[in-house]
């Protein structure tokens, strides 16, 4: 009896090890799915989302500087307050909260040029000394010029990468009807851009 | 038996950790303080915290600011602060001028802090000189003093003297402003700094080729002119700051010289993303270039151009070349408008 009770019990902890074996490679390939689904198409120049700037409050937006996230660096964007718009990695960029996806201007083919440019427009950004500005997407000086360039920003929030980015070329992110374009140099364009008028979540 | 149980074990323990990377668990450790002071809003979004702290003392709000910028890392979750800048600036018409004045001064205020307050001194028509006084603040966050000189309406002479004064940052944004409010005194100041042989930080160099690029956009070549950009070339060769060097690409693209624009694209030790920035930057030259000035030697040049950045916006000139006899055989120009009608994009027009 006794060695027939042994025996039925270690057939169920092996029928559990098996079970716990198969939830093991699904829980695997879960984690892998949400990366891998999206790394065989080229991401450079789509926008990116992350979750949980604490307690889930708001998220974090950066654009891909590269096809994928195995290469080094491959995200461009304005962490904080430290930084201002900097070439990042793919752990300092989700920076222990979760992807959300990635994201393109709804109007947009996004082509190999089209990307190319997204994506050096962005380096532009990186390259003009910008900090990091709580209130506003971006904040600028372009004196009586009619559009805003990379070198008239002093400051921007993580959100105005991707704003100022595809805006740039003409694909509307947020912003009402006729003040959408962040790159017009127009005090209404300004605060439609200001606040939370947009945000991070917002604008995916 | 015993070593079913062990790798039911292993398995347990494998399939917790493979939901969560170590990364995780380090920023769960160091997120406790931040998560303590935020849970009360889990559930609700940036909006509805507004909405909640519009009604809150302004004491309280500001109390609640800094609590939240000491425990949140700085460098990553800054849009945490969003609703609570937002509800502070709401309150602008219950602090004084000088009351924002002391709370900047203060040294337990953070970045975050410092820099609304600055924006909400500025939107009370507050006074610049003070702010100006906070430039040589020790304590004060360089952010924030970028903020004070790219918000705030200095003499000419005054973002001359910041711009001379500063060796760091500073010195770009002094530049930034300067050029937009006078672009002759924006010019006389770099020109002095590329001129000369004396050795500047890196900041001083981007803030005088940001500077130079934007005089020689707007205005025409003068005599000096030439020695600068051989000297850029030189800098762009020899330094080995990533930001300098893009910054010295992005000033020489600025300048609307075709001389200029065949060195960058025929350049390499400059990458792609330079070239596509100066292709965009030179549309405008690259269309009047077909238009009045072209040769088999510039049109080979513009068709090489646009098969590394194919704008469709040329095209319609191309093909009123295909009707030239000098050019009508021309096997890579018809293959160049077809690449274009292929991969083109449509240009941008924003560059005045």
């Amino acid at each position: 009896m006794e060695s027939r009770g042994y025996s039925n019990m270690n057939k169920k902890i092996k029928m559990l090890n098996i079970c716990l074996t198969l939830i093991l490679v699904a829980s695997l390939s879960m984690n892998y799915n949400g990366i891998e689904a999206s790394a065989s198409t080229d991401w450079s120049g789509y926008a990116i989302y992350r979750d949980g700037v604490l307690g889930n409050l708001n998220d974090h937006a950066g654009l891909m500087d590269e096809p994928d996230i195995s290469y080094y660096k491959p995200v461009i964007h304005a962490p904080g307050i430290g930084n201002g718009v900097i070439w990042d990695s793919w752990d300092n960029f989700l920076n222990g909260n979760n992807y959300i996806g990635i994201y393109r201007p709804k109007n947009a083919t996004m082509t190999s040029t089209l990307q190319d440019s997204f994506v050096s427009k962005a380096r532009e950004l990186k390259n003009a000394g910008l900090s990091y500005n709580i209130l506003d997407q971006i904040v600028y000086d372009a004196g009586s010029d009619t559009w805003v360039r990379p070198e008239h920003i002093s400051h921007i929030r993580c959100d105005g990468v991707v704003e100022y980015v595809y805006e740039w070329y003409g694909y509307r992110v947020g912003g009402p009807d006729d003040e959408w374009d962040i790159t017009r140099n127009l005090t209404a364009n300004y605060w439609e851009h200001s606040g939370f008028f947009i945000t991070p979540r917002k604008q995916h | 038996m015993k070593n079913s149980l062990i790798i039911t074990l292993i398995l347990v323990f494998a399939i917790l950790f493979s939901n969560t990377s170590p990364g995780v668990y380090g920023e769960n450790f160091k997120k406790n303080k931040s998560d303590v002071i935020l849970s009360k809003y889990i559930g609700k979004d940036a909006k509805e915290i507004y909405k909640i702290k519009t009604n809150e003392s302004k004491e309280a709000l500001l109390k609640e600011f800094k609590e939240i910028e000491e425990s949140i890392n700085l460098d990553r979750d800054m849009t945490v602060l969003i609703p609570f800048a937002v509800a502070l600036m709401e309150k602008k018409d219950s602090f004084t001028n000088d009351e924002i004045l002391s709370i900047i001064k203060d040294e337990d205020v953070g970045p975050g802090l410092e820099s609304t307050l600055i924006q909400m001194y500025n939107r009370k028509n507050g006074n610049k000189n003070e702010l100006k006084k906070l430039l040589k603040d020790n304590k004060i966050d360089i952010n924030t003093k970028k903020l004070i000189i790219g918000t705030n309406s200095f003499s000419a002479k005054e973002l001359k003297n910041f711009f001379k004064e500063n060796d760091n940052v500073l010195a770009i944004s002094a530049i930034k402003k300067l050029m937009v409010n006078d672009l002759e005194l924006n010019s006389e100041i770099v020109k002095e700094v590329l001129l000369s042989s004396q050795k500047v930080t890196d900041e001083k160099l981007i803030a005088s080729y940001i500077g130079i690029g934007e005089y020689y956009n707007k205005k025409k070549s003068d005599n000096v002119k030439n020695i600068i950009v051989e000297k850029m070339k030189n800098e762009f060769k020899r330094n080995k700051n990533e930001m300098v060097k893009d910054n010295i690409i992005y000033s020489l693209a600025k300048m609307n010289d075709l001389n200029i624009l065949k060195y960058i694209i025929n350049s390499k030790d400059i990458d792609k993303e330079l070239k596509v920035s100066a292709i965009e930057r030179n549309l405008v030259l690259l269309i009047e270039t077909i238009q009045n000035d072209i040769s088999e030697e510039n049109l080979d040049f513009v068709l090489d151009v646009m098969q590394l950045h194919p704008i469709i916006d040329i095209n319609n000139d191309l093909k009123k070349l295909t009707t030239n006899y000098q050019f009508s055989n021309n096997k890579k120009l018809l293959d160049t408008i077809s690449y274009i009608e292929k991969n083109g994009i449509k240009g941008v027009f924003k560059y005045e």
